[in-house]
């Protein structure tokens, strides 16, 4: 973990095509440009935990499948 | 070619099926390949199998068949990643959580999955300042009555 100080208008580099930026500080919160690739994603840490977690549950299915009362278990579920 | 499946067994899929996620998933940023299997024939759900993780399957649905109105403005970072020009290309899908031991079932309609459907790419895209939430209930089973 790397850890720098930046003021205003000051930024970061990460790998080649990265950059972090200071925008604005006001009070206790920081204002962040992000400059990234197109193909990697930024988004808030609690948004993508969150969204990392649901993904974790959802792939928690039963080994039989009941959804709305039909079977979802296609090795014995009825065919066709 | 042949994929190990826990839910399906082995199964026979061609190559042209596979839908490439070069992100991965969250959670799963290491699946960068999966499959749909059908569950029912015109059924508006389908599963979405790993095709190198044989346990990870995941259920997902077409949400404007299963919740009515759903509008979704998909973020421009995620349609260039996704290479789609047109909203021909484009397909839109919902995963779906059992809760409860599958007596309530919910739809992240915060995370969509957007598909490229011409080039077979796809990608998790997560909605900024939507109103929508990751548990939209879509159907809860009665609860038996008690005698």
């Amino acid at each position: 973990m790397l850890v720098l100080t930046r003021r205003i208008g000051e930024s970061l580099v990460i790998g080649d095509e990265i950059e972090v930026s200071i925008v604005e500080i006001r009070g206790d919160q920081v204002r962040i440009a992000v400059n990234a690739p197109r193909n990697i994603s930024v988004h808030r840490k609690e948004v993508y935990e969150l969204i990392q977690q649901e993904n974790r549950e959802a792939a928690c299915l039963p080994a039989e499948l009941n959804l709305a009362g039909i079977i979802l278990d296609p090795q014995k579920g009825e065919k066709g | 070619m042949q994929i190990k499946t826990m839910r399906f067994g082995d199964i026979e899929i061609a190559a042209e099926q596979v839908i490439n996620f070069p992100a991965g998933l969250p959670g799963f940023p290491e699946q960068k390949r999966f499959v749909p299997v059908e569950y029912r024939n015109e059924s508006p759900l389908f599963f979405l199998q790993a095709v190198d993780l044989p346990e990870l399957a995941f259920i997902i649905g077409d949400p404007f068949k299963i919740i009515g109105n759903y509008v979704v403005d998909i973020p421009k970072e995620d349609l260039e990643a996704l290479e789609i020009e047109t909203s021909e290309e484009a397909s839109v899908y919902v995963i779906l959580t059992l809760r409860q031991g599958g007596k309530v079932i919910t739809a992240n309609l915060v995370a969509p999955l957007i598909i490229n459907t011409v080039k077979k790419i796809g990608r998790q895209s997560i909605l900024f300042n939507s109103p929508y939430n990751s548990r939209f209930p879509l159907y809860t089973q009665p609860q038996a009555q008690a005698k």
